[in-house]
């Protein structure tokens, strides 16, 4: 298989899984603090955290880069600590997580809006604090919903092309994913087995992501079947 | 052990004040009147009332819900569904398995079950168990009978019956009152 190829494939697993591993925790925080009912700013939030949906994911990458690009405040500072973001796969990390994230916050809401309210209230009365209560009840319970939104936002980090390409480039190596490898390649007729190479390649990353959520899923409520 | 209460409970159309002293209590009244409302803000997980609940000269409800100590049977019983039922048992703070409460309730054999694996009679003993078990200063019970045979409901009113901790009873039904021995507090609506 053609190196190129290969390292597309490569590069793509550690950006979708960095991304998700990456956003997980504060996917999780985020989308409790945003099912609190006395929660203040809530609005602003949410406009912050869902805005990469809605807006054209090349606009995204371009904000950022206006964010952590080397002319900026952040990126200077950044820069100084001897981290560099743009053109660099911890830019294309970023841009996976960004516009993937608002999706994994919705998964995980949901599965904690579908929460019995009186589990937690029971729990509070038998003596454990709120963070007790998150960890032993919240949290177990949410497993499908969490790994479900972790598997989107694997997926979603898989097809990231927009805000990738304008923050990261698209750097033979360095921070060409599938996505970009397959837009790169589409120019060169001589070059289209390595193209459906990776069109393969990434269907069948999608399968495997979905055929993880299925046996986790199916692990997890056998488990609480007949434990 | 006497427990005072008086509290203002902020109902969706009406204000309501109730006060109570004694040492077994019973909320009377039919239902929607509020009565489980006021058992989840003795309780501390709900912010619709106000005021005090003192038992040896402490008052529950300035503190938060989880250092308040009381042992809660919930109107739906509420086991956790992903724990077994000796995990539900033990899951209240500082909670122990009770023998001799598990034979008494009958639900010894059934330690390794999982909460849908019972029966509305079988979770319901176990709910009134895991009350017990984390060492509570008093117990609120909501409607503790309703899905219990005449047996069963027999077995578990000798059982509150030989306890010595303070309670409050919701129900609506007399006759309970009766047997367990309470002091009525009308609740109308």
């Amino acid at each position: 298989m053609d190196l190129s190829v290969v390292s597309a494939i490569k590069l793509s697993i550690i950006v979708g899984l960095s991304a998700t591993l990456l956003a997980i925790v504060p996917a999780i925080f985020i989308a409790k603090l945003l099912n609190d009912k006395k929660l203040k700013f809530k609005a602003l939030l949410n406009v912050i955290i869902f805005f990469p949906m809605v807006s054209p994911p090349v606009v995204t990458g371009y904000l950022l880069l206006l964010l952590l690009g080397r002319n900026s405040s952040l990126g200077k500072m950044l820069e100084h600590v001897g981290i560099s973001i743009p053109f660099s796969i911890l830019g294309a990390i970023i841009a996976s997580v960004v516009v993937g994230f608002p999706l994994f916050v919705m998964f995980i809401r949901a599965t904690f809006a579908g929460l019995d309210p009186q589990l937690e209230q029971y729990s509070l009365s038998a003596g454990h604090t709120p963070f007790q209560t998150f960890m032993k009840v919240s949290l177990p319970l949410s497993f499908p919903g969490i790994l479900a939104g972790a598997i989107v936002m694997f997926a979603r980090s898989l097809g990231e092309f927009g805000a990738t390409v304008v923050l990261a480039g698209n750097i033979e190596g360095e921070t060409r994913t599938i996505s970009l490898a397959i837009y790169s390649l589409m120019d060169s007729a001589s070059r289209t087995s390595e193209a459906n190479t990776l069109l393969i390649a990434s269907i069948a990353l999608s399968f495997i992501a979905l055929l993880t959520y299925e046996a986790c899923n199916r692990f997890y409520w056998k488990k609480i079947e007949w434990k | 052990m006497e427990m005072k209460a008086s509290i203002k409970l902020q109902l969706q159309n009406e204000v309501k004040d109730i006060s109570f002293t004694g040492h077994r209590i019973a909320l009377v009244g039919p239902s929607g009147c509020g009565k489980s409302t006021l058992a989840k803000v003795l309780v501390g997980v709900s912010d619709k009332g106000s005021g005090s609940l003192t038992l040896n000269s402490k008052d529950l409800m300035k503190l938060p819900a989880w250092e308040r100590k009381i042992g809660y049977t919930p109107q739906d019983l509420i086991l956790m569904p992903h724990l077994t039922v000796r995990e539900n048992l033990l899951y209240p703070k500082n909670s122990v398995l009770n023998p001799q409460n598990l034979k008494e309730l009958g639900i010894e054999n059934l330690l390794d079950r999982m909460p849908r694996h019972l029966s509305g009679g079988e979770k319901q003993r176990v709910a009134l168990a895991r009350s017990l078990s984390g060492d509570p200063s008093l117990l609120i019970l909501d409607e503790p009978f309703s899905s219990l045979d005449k047996n069963t409901k027999k077995r578990v009113v000798d059982f509150i019956n030989h306890s010595t901790l303070p309670f409050i009873l919701i129900s609506h039904d007399e006759n309970e009152i009766a047997e367990l021995k309470c002091t009525a507090i009308p609740f109308s609506n």
